[in-house]
């Protein structure tokens, strides 16, 4: 036995003692028989700069973690205290809402999660997570692209460009709010004339306008993120919306003063969380979020208050139908030896194990489709993702 | 390296990047690089390697690589639909057909985030992808479209927008737009169709 085992064995019988609130969730997977789609819709956001995920959901429970975060203290004077998950871990102050989803049993937190990315570069690591490769730049369209191409399925980021990610899809497209006064129809008009005969041009261009028409026109020019996830609820909750939204958020880079940059940041997701699940409505119970960044960050803080590119972090999965109130986490410590090359979170899991299952049943692949096309050489994914 | 040995000590480093500049490999990844980006999004084999022939031939002279590539027939087929401007050429070659500088910079940094590719924050540092399909969506179309109407609002007061059109485009200026700008309610309504017309989106 290594030395790191026993210390997560000692670790894992002090967290069984901590008289848990809920039973440790044991990783366990399945390639599961593949569902019709059937109305249900996918929301992805992806947190770039990459999310420190010992810091939104601290693993309060292992004793390693207190000396990695000097400053808990004086975060949780000014920022409030970590809210309590499961003893093992908590969650960050100002994730309120998540907190409260995932009392009601409609959140899944997954830690010590990494993509199979195992560098230190943002671009290539979104590059992979996007293309769903293996490799940085291996592929060149995204994985939600060439699922929605499958099955001829529509999807909408709300991003003034389409990412990476829905790249492969005659239906995807973007959407951001304009800064411009309503355009004038007779003009748009004659554009459309002029575009008749240039076959590109007149395609996208009369999607645009179709989706304008179809409620997307947007007066305030607002384009935080509370905006944007907001919006699209409001598309994804038409019955004749598309099945995907992709969110990109910004800003998660915390290399200096980390504390009052991630207290706002955590904040702004957690309430725009809340705006898409409100603006939803009733389309929540069939709706799946998954909240995504490209790598974790160092599990010790630098000099300058902040975290450095790191490994494993920390995932989420929301909506109606997920098997939520969990954490899952097959815990590798945080301990000096348990540390990836002695700085990082070891990854335990898959991101794409999380993935598999939403696609899955949010947009009724069959999972050999899946395996063959859409997230090649993925290992097989979550087996109790949903709720019974 | 490179099915070579090289001996240890600085010059080494030299030795590498000079066979490397000179693999086959290089000449062909350039050269298919410079045909995406000047003449089409799927570069025709026999046009590639006449550029990489010629990047080979010439040791890399980037005036003959470049003269390889404009002197080709393959280059100006007039079958192959040429580019979709980039936001920051649509936007300089507004400015340069109108004789009118940049001086309002905080807004031309403005439009340019609206039409998807701010300046400096490309998503790598590979820069913006090169294949037009990636970032012509409907919506940046759109607004390049809400764009032009606004531009043209402002504008429209220093050009009549079908001469300039004739002027700068002659005989590349296609029926169908020639008419649209004739048709055109106003002046600025012209030049509002002109910069949002195929041939003026195009390169």
């Amino acid at each position: 036995m290594t030395p790191t085992m026993i210390a997560r064995r000692r670790w894992l019988a002090g967290a069984a003692a901590l008289a848990l609130q809920g039973p440790i969730a044991r990783l366990a997977f399945a390639a599961s028989a593949p569902t019709a789609s059937d109305g249900g819709r996918l929301v992805v956001v992806l947190l770039r700069g990459a999310l420190d995920g010992l810091a939104a959901v601290p693993p309060v429970g292992d004793p390693a973690f207190a000396p990695l975060r000097p400053q808990a203290e004086q975060d949780t004077a000014r920022f409030g205290a970590p809210l309590p998950l499961d003893g093992r871990f908590a969650l960050h102050p100002g994730l309120a809402t998540l907190h409260g989803w995932f009392r009601e049993g409609q959140l899944l937190v997954a830690h010590a999660v990494a993509s199979p990315y195992r560098e230190r570069s943002h671009f290539d690591a979104q590059q992979l997570l996007e293309s769903g490769g293996n490799r940085p730049f291996e592929l060149q369209t995204g994985w939600l692209g060439r699922a929605l191409q499958m099955n001829d399925a529509r999807g909408v980021a709300l991003a003034p460009a389409l990412p990476l990610a829905l790249r492969g899809a005659a239906g995807a497209s973007s959407w951001a709010p304009s800064r411009e006064a309503p355009a004038d129809e007779e003009l748009l008009e004659r554009v459309a004339q002029l575009y008749a005969q240039d076959a590109p041009l007149a395609a996208a261009f009369a999607r645009a306008r179709a989706q304008r028409r179809g409620g997307l026109a947007d007066a305030s020019g607002d384009a935080s993120f509370v905006a944007l996830a907001g919006q699209a609820g409001r598309i994804l909750s038409a019955s004749d919306g598309p099945a995907v939204s992709w969110i990109d958020s910004n800003g998660w880079d915390t290399h200096t003063l980390q504390a009052p940059r991630l207290a706002r940041l955590l904040a702004t997701l957690d309430q725009g969380l809340g705006a898409l699940r409100s603006t939803l409505g009733e389309r929540w119970a069939t709706t799946t979020v998954l909240v995504l960044t490209e790598f974790g960050r160092s599990a010790a803080m630098n000099g300058s208050g902040g975290t450095d590119h790191g490994t494993a972090g920390v995932a989420f999965a929301a909506g109606g139908r997920v098997a939520g109130g969990r954490v899952l986490a097959d815990w590798p410590g945080v301990g000096a030896r348990e540390l990836y090359q002695g700085r990082d979170l070891r990854p335990t899991l898959d991101l794409r194990a999380l993935i598999k299952p939403a696609l899955q049943r949010q947009l009724g692949l069959a999972s050999a489709r899946i395996e063959r096309d859409v997230l090649p050489g993925a290992p097989p994914g979550l087996a109790d993702f949903w709720r019974a | 390296m490179l099915g070579r040995d090289y001996r240890e000590g600085p010059e080494a480093l030299e030795a590498l990047l000079l066979d490397l500049s000179r693999h086959p490999a290089t000449a062909r990844q350039l050269a298919t690089k410079l045909v995406r980006h000047f003449v089409t999004d799927e570069p025709p084999p026999p046009l590639v390697d006449a550029v990489a022939t010629r990047f080979r031939d010439t040791d890399g002279d980037l005036l003959a690589v470049a003269e390889a590539l404009f002197g080709h027939p393959l280059a100006w087929r007039p079958d192959t639909p040429s580019k979709f401007k980039r936001p920051e050429e649509l936007l300089l070659s507004a400015h340069r057909a109108l004789k009118l500088p940049i001086v309002q910079t905080q807004k031309t940094l403005l439009d340019l985030s609206q039409m998807g590719q701010p300046v400096g924050r490309a998503p790598s540092p590979q820069g913006w992808p090169d294949r037009s399909e990636d970032w012509l969506a409907p919506d940046a179309l759109y607004k390049r479209v809400e764009w032009a109407a606004r531009f043209a609002r402002e504008h429209a007061d220093l050009a009549d927008a079908r001469q300039l059109a004739a002027l700068s485009m002659g005989p590349d200026l296609g029926a169908a737009t020639r008419s649209q700008l004739e048709r055109a309610d106003s002046g600025a309504q012209a030049l509002a169709l002109w910069l949002a017309s195929p041939e003026f989106q195009r390169r």
